[in-house]
């Protein structure tokens, strides 16, 4: 390789920035910083519009993680990480990291780094997987302008977000006893007390885990964690909670899941 | 000295038998009565030992004395005492064989002392008038019977006195009787002492119990609080590698930003000493936090903190709002590209003390698990105030997460106010 190596860095906080870039001029001197992004958005769009030959990115970044925009740019340059504590070194090369660096960085370790990059820069990379990696960061940015950032996402509902008088309060589905379907509405019991929620009932069995969640009835889904009895006589069967007094309804339908109790 | 010497001898009474009463009670029912029984048999066998042994012949004199017969004229012969016979007399020896006979058999069969000492002086002379006739009869044997004069005789027996029958008779008898007594003094010793023992026992269970149930919590109280006061490493090498930077480009920056650091850390150990705190020097930790973090992320974060100083001596448990404002950072700012706003803020409120961590960040998706650090926050407060402490989430407008913890309104100890 004749040219200069060209790279650039991405972290969130500018005086984490300003120190890579200052190691890296000084124990680097080649090596040509061509850009600086805040987030992982603008890294990938970076690397999609600079085409670098190496990328050192924090992992825990605004919007897209480190780890996340080094699965999409692989292939296209060399990725180092950059980070305050090794709890993702397995996941970094998971994802053809070459090296790992902890914050603050040890100038003896950076020249290790260093070496091995030269290393890998004067085997040349492969154009094939380069032009694949630049199709996936077009693909991620453009899905990222128009989903916004994304939650990791548990496969359930966690909170539910339920009036109370005038104001609005999140429960911890944890915490929630029993809901039932009231016309239009739905009642959230908790030990706070019943609020309502103008969301069918049909969507929130949809939504809440099964496991935890026992539909009992049409309109009543109940937290099994709180079950204290279910009773049968003749054609009726009910269930009490623990430490509430009401009895629910459970219908013929729905009392299956106690027969094996 | 009378005194000293008798309450000496009382104590080690006392020692002696509540050591038996401790002996007697370690022992299992069975092994009780086994003892019980053996005890008994021991005693049956011993007296059965000790009986004839203990019975020597009683020293027993016998005098005889013949009185002349009653008179046909009806004058009463008065009793001429005869002088007693040489020892070694037939009559005599005769005679001293059926007493000792007699003593035997009427000891044997009757039923007290005194009965036993009549009946065998009846026998006795009953016998030893047989003797006597049949000697008189064979010394003279041509007179008739009708003309000799019948000889009265009395019979004086010494040592045959009732009482001294009585000691006689129940020498070796006693024991057992005695070891049964004992052996009912000592079950009713055994079941007394035993039944105060189950009632101490289930006082000192029930004590331990309570006392146990509230180590438990005050342990799991500082179980909870230590993993609260964690202090997260990816903050603190974050923190170190800014300080590192700053004491190259930026000393006195680098000075504000340790100072800051250090105050976070003193206030961040775990502190097992104290359950409450006050709200002030809580509010100073997350000002230090806040301080830092503002360095760190710069225009990307506003703080506001809106604690009247009326309210800073209130009693507050530690690191709770700590971890709320770490939260905040960590899940709605730090992962918002624009980063935003954090406000704090404390009122009293119907006896309620309300204290406030608002931001503008991402805000809490209606799929985000509850946090380590927020269902720890309601374990504490449950123990800490039972139902009269609350952790409620709401939306914060337009975006973000507004949490707000509630505790009954409690004034903190002297030694916390004001700092």
């Amino acid at each position: 390789m004749s040219q200069r190596p060209r790279a650039i860095l991405a972290d969130d906080e500018r005086l984490m920035r300003e120190q890579l870039r200052a190691r890296l001029q000084e124990a680097w001197p080649e090596l040509e910083l061509v850009g600086e992004a805040r987030n992982g958005e603008e890294a990938l769009a970076m690397v999609s519009k600079l085409r670098p030959d190496l990328a050192f990115l924090d992992i825990r970044m605004p919007g897209q993680t480190g780890l996340e925009v080094a699965r999409t740019i692989a292939g296209c340059c060399h990725i180092v990480f950059v980070t305050a504590y090794e709890a993702h070194a397995i996941e970094a090369f998971e994802q053809g990291a070459i090296d790992y660096l902890l914050k603050p960085v040890d100038n003896a370790r950076l020249a290790l780094t260093i070496t091995r990059l030269k290393e890998r820069l004067a085997a040349g990379h492969n154009e094939e997987n380069g032009e694949r990696a630049l199709k996936r960061i077009e693909t991620m940015l453009s899905k990222l302008a128009s989903d916004g950032p994304q939650h990791p996402a548990a496969p359930y509902l966690r909170w539910i977000q339920a009036g109370v008088g005038s104001q609005v309060f999140l429960f911890p589905v944890e915490e929630v006893f029993y809901i039932q379907a009231q016309d239009k509405y739905t009642v959230i019991v908790t030990a706070a007390g019943e609020s309502l929620v103008r969301k069918p009932i049909r969507e929130f069995a949809e939504a809440l885990d099964p496991e935890v969640f026992w539909q009992i009835h049409r309109s009543t889904i109940v937290n099994s964690h709180f079950i204290a009895a279910f009773k049968r006589d003749g054609e009726h069967a009910e269930v009490t909670l623990r430490g509430r007094s009401e009895k629910l309804e459970v219908s013929r339908s729905f009392a299956g899941r106690f027969r094996q109790m | 000295m009378n005194k000293i010497l008798f309450e000496t001898i009382w104590a080690n009474i006392v020692a002696f038998s509540r050591r038996v009463a401790e002996g007697v009670t370690r022992l299992t029912t069975w092994q009780f009565i086994l003892l019980s029984l053996l005890a008994l048999i021991a005693a049956a066998v011993l007296g059965d030992i000790t009986r004839p042994a203990s019975r020597p012949t009683p020293p027993i004199s016998v005098t005889i004395h013949k009185s002349a017969p009653e008179a046909s004229d009806g004058t009463a012969a008065s009793a001429t005492p005869e002088a007693p016979r040489a020892p070694g007399d037939p009559l005599e020896n005769a005679i001293r064989k059926k007493i000792l006979k007699e003593i035997r058999k009427g000891i044997d069969s009757a039923t007290s002392a005194t009965d036993a000492a009549n009946s065998i002086k009846k026998e006795i002379l009953k016998e030893v008038q047989k003797e006597i006739d049949s000697e008189s009869a064979a010394s003279d044997p041509d007179s008739a019977s009708a003309k000799k004069p019948k000889t009265s005789v009395d019979v004086r027996i010494a040592g045959l006195n009732p009482e001294d029958l009585a000691g006689r008779r129940d020498r070796g008898l006693p024991l057992a009787q005695i070891v049964f007594f004992l052996i009912i003094v000592l079950f009713a010793v055994r079941i007394t002492t035993r039944s105060r023992q189950r009632a101490e026992a289930r006082v000192q269970s029930a004590e331990a119990s309570a006392e146990l149930e509230s180590l438990r919590r005050q342990v799991s109280e500082a179980q909870l609080q230590t993993l609260q006061a964690q202090v997260e490493p990816h903050f603190l090498f974050n923190t170190l590698a800014a300080v590192e930077h700053l004491t190259e480009t930026d000393p006195p920056r680098a000075t504000i930003m340790m100072q800051h650091l250090i105050a976070f850390l003193r206030g961040s150990l775990p502190n097992m000493r104290e359950q409450n705190t006050s709200l002030g020097r809580e509010v100073d930790l997350c000002q230090s936090y806040l301080a830092i973090m503002q360095i760190r992320m710069e225009d990307r974060l506003t703080v506001s903190i809106d604690v009247p100083e009326s309210l800073r001596g209130l009693s507050f448990p530690p690191m709770m709002l700590q971890s709320l404002v770490e939260n905040s950072i960590k899940h709605g700012l730090e992962p918002k590209p624009e980063g935003g706003a954090i406000a704090l803020s404390a009122r009293l409120q119907d006896g309620r003390l309300r204290v406030t961590v608002a931001d503008t960040g991402l805000g809490i998706a209606e799929n985000a698990p509850q946090g380590i650090g927020m269902s720890n926050i309601r374990d504490r407060l449950k123990r800490l105030y039972g139902n009269s402490a609350a952790l409620v989430l709401a939306p914060n407008a337009p975006a973000g997460a507004h949490i707000t913890i509630e505790i009954p309104h409690v004034p903190a100890p002297a030694s916390d106010t004001g700092r």
